[in-house]
């Protein structure tokens, strides 16, 4: 691994106000992250995985420090900017599938290639060969509350996968799931990984996910007690 | 268009809840657009009566003359000026205070005298000219009027009133005609009579109280005692009684308002309250937290398009109708003190619609608007865990 790394964090501070002073989720994390990185935030409970992903994912702010992306420093961007990156750069896939209720598995695929305002025949390019990739061709036009949970989370990562996003942030995405749909989500995700060149970061307490992780990050209270590569 | 599509779909989507949303909604428009409609129509029906039998296009008026005060009439006329003796553009009109006495009753009433020949006003001025027997007087009277008196075309009353000097004088009148008129003041406590009868009864030869003009365009020299009343000023205690009308009947579609808009008020902080975890996936995916916040408050707003709609499908055939036929009014409408005809025929403009639809969109936008107003300052993360509402 060499080159500008796609995410680097130096110094990042999370303190959320409490009653008598702050609490800091997050304190004095450094870390960076190159293209294609299969890696994964390990920890305890409360030891600040989700919170770090958010900062990460421009859906929070830091307290202090810096959290750049492709070379933008995301405390810089204004609200317009951070979404924008969000919708091109970004993808989500949380612990639950978070699917729109009353679409399609096709509409909903399809959603973030309306925000990108892409033409109607590409969109269906796309939105084919991605279900096609996570094997929903059959489930096409049914909605999320007649699909098993697996299914549904493998529609919210074709969600996330349609626009090709650098860098896929994952927050427990097998927590709802049983041993089986854990592998064959795990496995998707790992393939994309591959093949497009994908950055997956996740935050898990799976020991499946873990064996799958090419990098395991550790948390405790905030901080990286431990930063391993495995799988090598 | 993104935003349009989403929020048409999620309204869509809400089922029941938006069409009875949607049915209050309408229900508000309909009734705005039918009251209002009503109280123009109202309005324009009794302007038309009163200028065609009552107030011509405007008037000269005798500087002392007071419709409300019987006691000044005696007073209040004077010698037709000359730039006012006009046969073709003006009616000058005599009114004098006597007394008639219908069946053995003494009863008030003011004599107006007014040439027969005249055409300004619509009454039927000519049946004065039919013969009355030797000894009387020709009068017409106003179907109110007979009624009240119990008086009717053929019958004689005995009338007495004060001449110039102060004088009573006596003498029988006949009825030659009894007219329909919409409007109550030509028709209550009066009687017509042929102008120059009047002058000589009361030995005021040329005399006139007021003067009724052809058109108001066409307006004369002022003079000292004369003094105009455009249609305008004429028209001024009809308008106020229509707008106090249309005002006293805003309670009911502030009532019907209210209900729609609260009910809108409760899907909407519901839905916010409810879809946090879907707006906030909508975050993630790209949208800023303010375009989250429009796409609630055009879900709010779709509600008036459709409730529009709706309206339109039952309202449309409803204000069509009336708008082309009227409905019949029951009598005791005169009650009011209003001159309406048997028909009621509402008017429904452009301006009506537009400003009904313009105002309850307005409502519907702020009340759409405020309880997704606070999602605008929410961390995208916030909005996913459903914090801090
Ligand atoms: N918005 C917030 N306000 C206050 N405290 C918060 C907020 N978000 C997180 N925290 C606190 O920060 C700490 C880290 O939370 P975080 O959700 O990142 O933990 P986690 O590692 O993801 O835990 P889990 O494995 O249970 O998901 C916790 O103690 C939590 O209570
Ligand atoms: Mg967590």
């Amino acid at each position: 691994m060499s080159g500008e790394p796609i995410i680097s964090i130096h110094h990042l501070n999370k303190k959320f106000p409490m009653a008598g002073g702050n609490f800091y989720a997050l304190s004095q994390i450094n870390l960076s992250f190159q293209t294609a990185e299969f890696a994964g935030l390990v920890g305890p409970s409360g030891s600040g995985k989700t919170t770090l992903l958010n900062l990460i994912g421009t859906l929070d702010r830091a307290s202090e420090g810096e959290i750049k992306i492709l070379g933008k420093e995301l405390g810089q961007l204004s609200t317009k900017e951070a979404a924008e990156m969000r919708m091109k750069v970004l993808g989500f896939i949380f612990q639950t599938h978070n699917l729109l209720p009353i679409y399609t598995v096709y509409e909903n695929v399809e959603l973030p290639l309306l925000l990108l305002k892409w033409q109607a025949s590409d969109r269906h390019k796309a939105v084919m060969k991605t279900l096609d990739w996570v094997g929903l061709t059959d489930k096409v036009k049914s909605r999320p509350p007649q699909l098993s949970g697996g299914q549904c989370q493998r529609a919210a990562i074709a969600r996330v996968m349609v626009k090709g996003p650098g860098i896929v942030l994952a927050d427990e995405p097998t927590a709802n799931l049983d041993a089986e749909n854990s592998h064959s989500v795990l496995q998707t995700m790992k393939r994309l990984n591959q093949e497009l060149k994908t950055t997956f970061l996740f935050s898990t307490h799976d020991e499946k996910v873990i064996r799958y992780l090419d990098r395991k990050i550790t948390l405790e209270d905030g901080k990286i007690i431990e930063d391993e590569i495995q799988n090598k | 268009m993104l935003l349009v599509r989403l929020a048409f779909k999620n309204t869509m989507a809400a089922g029941v809840r938006t069409w009875l949303n949607t049915f209050i909604l309408s229900l508000t428009f309909v009734f705005i657009i039918l009251i209002n409609g009503i109280h123009t129509g109202m309005y324009l029906q009794i302007v038309r009566a009163r200028i065609a039998d009552e107030l011509g296009g405007g008037q000269y008026w005798h500087a002392d003359y007071d419709p409300f005060d019987p006691f000044s009439l005696e007073e209040s006329h004077a010698p037709l000026p000359l730039s006012l003796q006009n046969s073709e553009k003006t009616v000058p009109i005599l009114v004098v205070p006597a007394t008639i006495y219908p069946h053995g009753q003494m009863q008030s009433v003011v004599l107006k005298g007014i040439s027969p020949e005249q055409s300004i006003l619509q009454l039927p001025t000519s049946s004065l000219k039919r013969s009355a027997p030797a000894g009387t007087i020709p009068v017409m009277i106003g179907m109110r009027m007979a009624r009240d008196f119990q008086l009717s075309e053929g019958d004689t009353v005995a009338a007495r009133w004060r001449t110039h000097d102060g004088a009573f004088d006596a003498m029988d009148f006949a009825i030659v005609s009894v007219f329909k008129s919409d409007v109550q003041a030509v028709d209550q406590g009066q009687l017509w009579i042929p102008l120059e009868n009047l002058q000589r009864m009361v030995q005021t030869p040329n005399h006139a109280t007021f003067i009724v003009l052809r058109d108001e365009l066409q307006i004369l020299p002022q003079e000292a005692s004369w003094q105009f009343h455009s249609l305008e000023d004429l028209l001024a205690d009809t308008r106020l009684l229509v707008e106090s009308k249309r005002a006293s009947a805003v309670w009911l579609y502030a009532i019907l308002m209210l209900l729609a808009m609260l009910a809108i008020f409760d899907t909407q902080a519901l839905s916010v309250f409810r879809r946090h975890k879907e707006l906030g996936t909508l975050m993630a995916l790209g949208l800023t937290p303010s375009k989250v916040v429009q796409l609630i408050t055009l879900e709010g707003c779709l509600h008036g398009i459709l409730a529009a709609i709706l309206a339109t499908v039952y309202g449309g055939p409803v204000f069509w109708y009336l708008g082309a036929e009227g409905y019949p009014i029951p009598v005791d409408t005169e009650q009011f003190g209003l001159a309406l005809g048997e028909r009621m025929v509402p008017v429904f403009s452009v301006g009506l619609f537009a400003g009904t639809f313009g105002t309850v969109m307005l409502f519907l936008a702020v009340i759409s608007y405020w309880p997704a107003r606070k999602i605008a300052k929410l961390q995208p993360s916030d909005a996913l865990r459903g914090r801090s509402y």
